[in-house]
């Protein structure tokens, strides 16, 4: 058995490696697919041409695709990533100091939605379970759907009015220190805290209305071996799957709330680039996010491997 | 169009739609009224905090913020209309070409789509604005790229599941041509979802346009849409003066936002109907507090003062039940699938409950054992398990006394066991629970009692998850859990149903194995009646809530004396009927709960009934040993017969040997 | 009309190392005018036997032929006059946007009736099955279990195909509207002489309604004849543990 579930894991870190080939194509080609000369288009219709020649040149875009794609695979491993077309500095140090602070905002509010919103959903989902408190469902259904729909850059700039300029609470924007932080933290897990925890709300009352909890109750277990032995394991699936599902909207919520908080991140470091035509920026940066992304949706499959014994098997079967 | 219904019927619909009329008016109106006033400068009047005048304040040029966010209506609906409707037509075809593709293509294909549903929107929206520049083009195209994979998805899973569905395959059959088969079977099944999803993706668009302005990659001076706006005026400092500045064209962008997704989950009917739920509640305290029965815990502290926790008597019957009701509230009122029924279980018995789907068998053995769920009500004369009042016991002692005496069987052996936990530990779980057994103790008594019901290599097996048992082995594995504290009483829920007929018999025979091994008394509910005569020494016939007969099997053929009871015996086929003949049938169905008749409930079906029949309900009377019926006129199978045949030939001439 | 004739017929599903054969080498004849039981476990291919008569699997070996021209080489116009199928589950096999009118006059759609022909042949076929003419504009939700499976054997019926395959037509059903359904099958077979392929598994019904008898084990058919003869006195194992199991009455 324990083979067969080492084999699950093998054929997901192979899919991973499969998804990261595909992204890092991808993100080499988009440049490539530019209409006209990247370089003239991002240093502007002013500037002379000898630049442009010799910042091609440096780019290696006068080369062969070929070689150009093999250096890309070449430059991203060994941690070369060129310079700014724009600024000429390298864009390792640019990410330097950039990437902690989106990276960050991005792992801190997945944490929070996975823990806030199982914690929240569970619960409610326990209380309202089989037409109990009905009104309290319709409430956590309402205003979960409510608060879900509202977008970042619609809760930061709230925020920012009530808890930093009208109570003083946190700075308006970056700074140093941890303070900085929460406000934008906020306005990124809010929304997927509020969606996620309305699916283990119900797929929480669902569960406890499966078969196996009124075997579990007609042993007359106790309530809570009931919920977290016999209900959790089983709705902990559905919940990483939507759970992993969310990385997309943080990743969102977190490009858009370092545009308000004027944070030095990813986000701002990317739009920045795709502004000014920067897209030896832009490409390192999308591929920092996408890989990200992939990399949130394998550690959410080894759990799920790791809660539901079935995982494990199903994907060596097929 | 019936599936627009809920767009004036239902609240979250009316609210849904009224928002979607003002936007659409807005995004006609706005350019027309206030085009102008909203690109007027006033050079004296820049960057002005919110004021009576200018309620979102005025920009770097001095404009109205507000005329703006209205203005900005239309461009902003637009932008979103075109990219859902480029999500559709790209996402759509994709998915129904997958659809026809082989199956590791098809695989493939999926894995691709699920990869792209995981990542943002917004991301893959900048990777096209990298490639074609930033611009309301570069959004509008890169936000409907990303809505693709969706759409792709749903018609694909939609295709996949109506292709699948009996009614296709009998179009298939009858010759229908694909064209039709499209038109006529699939897509009026599957339009429903698609609409649903298009509405919501519009809102989701809206959100994904204004993020992609909002960072300065889409639409940008001199034209401006809600996101533009937003970040033009956190840019330009208006921010402070004037939070509406900011806040004001992000709210619009929110609440348009939300009036598609709304849209979408009142067609749905995903948001339910808060009346009918609050029905339920009232009704169901009204039942608590009307349905006579003693509370819960009452004679509790007795018990405990007296130190004794109960004991079953192996002296009295194993049950003794009276008046046994149980009441569901719902939206419609009060409904009553088991409306009194009385029975006594002797230690040792095996009984046999009968009835078909809605007779109550299930829910008045569910309410025997304590396990009627809220909003359920339970109420009883009499409720004694083993000698003890088991109402009259605290919810700690009601625990361990049935769950050491009382053990359960179910249906569906693969749904009964819990998918994530092994099955040893499940069968040792109600004795390390009960009994405090220790992990090594449990796994022993797992293997003892899986090897007790037949499972082969019971200390390999019982590491195994339920889903690498067959459904026998699953429904063995279930039994050997019940057995693990030697219980008084098994009851089984239809244990065989969805197992083959060569393993039901294999169950069957373990149960008839443990009730004459160890002494354990076993009701066995069944719809089928030979499966319940071929166990049980007793049959209890259920019917509309109520037991309609109480008779010992031997006496089945020769004794049965209500109709019904009759007429299920000689509707089945067993393997000597006559086939020269047609079976008795029931003409009708049976009553629906709610419209339960006063009288008999199997009078209207029942050819010999009365009015008399129609307007009381008869008693549940003793007619010879062992033997109660409850009929105002008991017949026998010779005066069925003869009824039948006479019914027969009022119908239509019948040549003389009938 | 005519003799339907299974030679040989295997069918696999998947492929490479995960191809499951679910029917081996099946030989059966069902005679012009005769109803031929086939009986078997879930697993046992059946199903898959049904479904590879009326052309919804592709057999990976062997033929099904009717009076001697392969199934499989008719267009599906064609091959719905010789063959049709009542399925399993009567909730998923009418549409559920047709009325009850709509779905027995679609399976008429190929013998060229005139509409008030089309409309009288429907209210026959009702008739048949002992439908009242209130529920041909009735949508399939608003019919009971019983109900509905009879409109699905007047559609099967409405095609005049020279042979219908009942894939376990009775075992969704409660036991006195089982009864009813049997009862009309009966009659319908009796008065429109139609050849039968009656799947099931539960024995009594099959002798029943059956003149012969397959018994199907994993994907073979390892005992065949007589219904009365198979059942009194069955030759193969699994024939007389199938008949030890059923239950009997008292």
């Amino acid at each position: 058995m324990e083979v067969t579930a080492a084999r699950a894991w093998v054929r997901r870190i192979n899919r991973l490696i499969i998804s990261l080939v595909a992204v890092l194509t991808l993100s080499f080609l988009m440049i490539q697919l530019i209409p006209g000369d990247p370089v003239r288009t991002a240093l502007g219709p002013d500037a002379p041409q000898e630049l442009v020649l010799e910042r091609t040149h440096q780019l290696g875009l006068d080369r062969n695709i070929f070689i150009q794609y093999i250096n890309y695979w070449k430059n991203v491993f060994t941690g070369n990533l060129g310079d700014s077309i724009i600024y000429g500095t390298p864009i390792s140090s640019m990410l330097a100091a950039r990437a902690p602070n989106t990276l960050i905002l991005v792992a801190m509010s997945m944490v929070a939605t996975l823990v806030l919103a199982l914690l929240g959903g569970v619960v409610v989902g326990i209380v309202t379970r089989s037409s109990r408190l009905t009104s309290l469902r319709l409430f956590f259904n309402m205003s979960t759907a409510w608060v879900g729909a509202l977008p970042s850059f619609l809760l930061a700039p709230v925020f920012v009015y009530f808890f930093a300029m009208r109570a003083g609470w946190f700075p308006i924007a970056f700074a140093s220190g941890y303070k900085w932080f929460v406000l934008p933290l906020a306005a990124i897990a809010l929304g997927t805290i509020a969606n996620l925890s309305r699916i283990v709300r119900s797929s929480t009352e669902k569960v406890l209305g499966e078969d196996y909890i009124l075997v579990a109750r007609s042993k007359r277990l106790p309530r809570r071996r009931i919920y977290f032995r016999h209900a959790l394991p089983n709705l902990l699936t559905a919940a990483l799957t939507i759970g992993g599902l969310q990385v997309g909207a943080a990743v969102t919520g977190t490009i858009v709330v370092e545009q308000v908080f004027a944070i030095p991140g990813l986000g701002q470091m990317l739009t920045t680039a795709i502004v000014q035509g920067d897209f030896p920026a832009a490409q390192i940066c999308m591929l920092i996010f996408a890989t990200s992304v992939l990399v949130v949706n394998l550690v959410v499959d080894i759990l799920l491997v790791f809660f539901d014994p079935r995982a494990g098997r199903e994907v060596g079967q097929s | 169009m019936k599936m627009l219904r809920p767009l004036y019927t239902t609240a979250t619909g009316i609210v849904a739609s009224v928002m979607l009329l003002a936007f659409i008016v807005l995004a006609i109106v706005a350019p027309m009224v206030w085009g102008d006033a909203a690109v007027a400068r006033d050079i004296l009047d820049r960057n002005a905090p919110t004021s009576a005048e200018h309620w979102f304040g005025t920009t770097r040029l001095g404009q109205d913020i507000f005329l703006r966010t209205l203005v900005a209506t239309r461009l902003s609906l637009v932008a979103a209309l075109i990219a859902a409707a480029i999500g559709i037509c790209i996402g759509l075809p994709v998915g129904l070409f997958a659809s026809a593709l082989g199956p590791r293509a098809k695989g493939f294909f999926t894995g691709v789509i699920n990869v792209m549903i995981a990542f943002p929107a917004v991301l893959l929206a900048l990777f096209v604005a990298v490639i074609v520049g930033a611009g309301t083009k570069a959004a509008v195209i890169g936000i409907g790229i990303a809505m693709a994979p969706g759409f792709a998805r749903l018609a694909q899973t939609m295709t996949a599941s109506v292709a699948k569905l009996d009614y296709v395959a009998a179009a298939r059959t009858m010759g229908i041509g694909t064209p039709r088969i499209l038109t006529r079977h699939i897509l009026p099944n599957v339009a429903e979802p698609l609409v649903i999803q298009a509405a919501t993706s519009v809102g989701v668009c809206i959100l994904g346009v204004a993020t992609m302005s909002f960072l300065g990659v889409g639409t940008a001076s001199p034209a401006y849409d809600w996101g533009s706006l937003m970040i033009t005026a956190q840019k330009e400092g208006n921010f402070y003066p004037a939070p509406l500045s900011v806040i004001g064209p992000a709210t619009m962008t929110a609440l348009a936002g939300i009036a598609f997704v709304m849209l979408g989950e009142s067609i749905a009917g995903t948001i339910q109907d808060t009346q009918a739920t609050g029905k339920v509640n009232r009704l169901a305290r009204q039942l608590r507090a009307t349905m006579k029965g003693i509370p819960q815990g009452a004679a509790a502290a007795e018990l405990a003062a007296a130190g004794a926790s109960p004991a079953a008597s192996s002296l009295a019957p194993v049950l003794e039940v009276d008046n046994l009701k149980v009441a569901f509230p719902t939206a419609d009122g009060v409904v009553w699938p088991v409306r009194g029924i009385s029975l006594t279980l002797a230690a040792g018995e095996r009984i046999g409950v009968v009835g078909e789907s809605g007779s109550g068998k299930t829910l008045s053995m569910l309410a025997i054992a304590q396990l009627i769920d809220y909003p359920g009500q339970v109420s009883a004369d009499r409720l004694d398990f083993s000698g003890t009042d088991i109402r009259r016991l605290s919810p700690a002692a009601l625990s361990r006394f049935l769950g050491t005496n009382l053990a359960m069987v179910f249906q569906n052996p693969m749904s009964s066991l819990n998918p994530a936990m092994r099955i040893g530990v499940q069968v040792a779980e109600s004795s390390r629970v009960h009994r405090g057994l220790s992990a090594s103790e449990g796994r022993q008594l797992a293997i003892e009692k899986l090897g007790e019901v037949g499972i082969p290599e019971p200390e390999l097996r019982l590491r195994q998850y339920p889903f690498e048992f067959s459904g026998g082995m699953q429904q063995r594995a279930m039994i050997a859990m019940g057995l693990t504290e030697a219980p008084k009483l098994i009851i089984a829920d239809e244990p065989t149903t969805a197992l083959d007929v060569t393993v039901q018999r294999q169950i069957l025979d373990l149960l008839e194995r443990i009730n004459a091994e160890e002494g354990t008394a076993i009701v066995l509910i069944s719809h089928d009646i030979a499966v319940v005569t071929s166990v049980c020494a007793r049959v209890i016939v259920m019917y509309g809530g109520l037991i309609m007969e109480d008779l010992p099997t031997d006496g089945l053929l020769t004794e049965a004396a209500h109709p019904y009871t009759l007429a299920l015996v000689e509707a089945v086929p067993d393997t000597h009927t006559d086939k020269t003949s047609p079976l008795a049938t029931i003409p009708g169905r049976p009553p629906a709960l709610a419209a339960m008749p006063p009288g008999c409930p199997f009078a209207p079906r029942c050819a010999f009934a009365t009015p008399e029949c129609e307007a009381t309900q008869p008693p549940l009377a003793p007619s010879g040993i062992g033997h109660r019926v409850a009929c105002h006129h008991p017949q026998t199978r010779a005066t069925v017969a003869a009824a039948a045949v006479a019914r027969a030939g009022s119908r239509e001439e019948v040549d003389g040997d009938g | 009309m005519g003799e339907l004739a299974i030679r040989d017929l295997s069918v696999t599903y998947g492929r490479g190392g995960a191809a499951r054969t679910v029917v081996k080498h099946a030989d059966l004849v069902i005679p012009q005018g005769k109803v031929i039981g086939l009986v078997g476990e879930s697993g046992s291919g059946k199903s898959t036997v049904a479904r590879a008569i009326l052309g919804l699997v592709k057999p990976s070996g062997g033929v099904v032929t009717m009076d001697g021209v392969n199934l499989a080489s008719l267009r599906a116009a064609e091959r719905a006059r010789r063959v049709q199928m009542i399925f399993q589950d009567p909730y998923g096999s009418l549409n559920p946007r047709m009325t009850v009118g709509q779905i027995v006059a679609e399976a008429l759609s190929h013998r060229g009736l005139r509409p008030a022909e089309r409309r009288a042949e429907v209210l026959r076929l009702l008739e048949l099955v002992s439908m009242s003419s209130e529920v041909v504009p009735r949508l399939p939700r608003r019919l009971s279990g019983g109900q509905r499976q009879r409109v699905a054997i007047a559609r099967a019926f409405a095609a005049q195909p020279d042979v219908i395959v009942a894939d376990e037509i009775t075992s969704a059903l409660d036991v006195s509207v089982q009864a009813q359904v049997l009862n009309v099958l009966r009659e319908i077979l009796a008065s429109e002489r139609h050849s039968m392929l009656f799947i099931s598994h539960n024995l009594a019904v099959v002798r029943y309604i059956c003149d012969h008898v397959a018994v199907m084990q994993e994907g073979v058919i390892v005992e065949q004849g007589d219904v009365e003869q198979v059942m009194g006195s069955p030759q193969h194992d699994y024939t007389r543990a199938l008949l030890a199991a059923v239950p009997r009455l008292v």
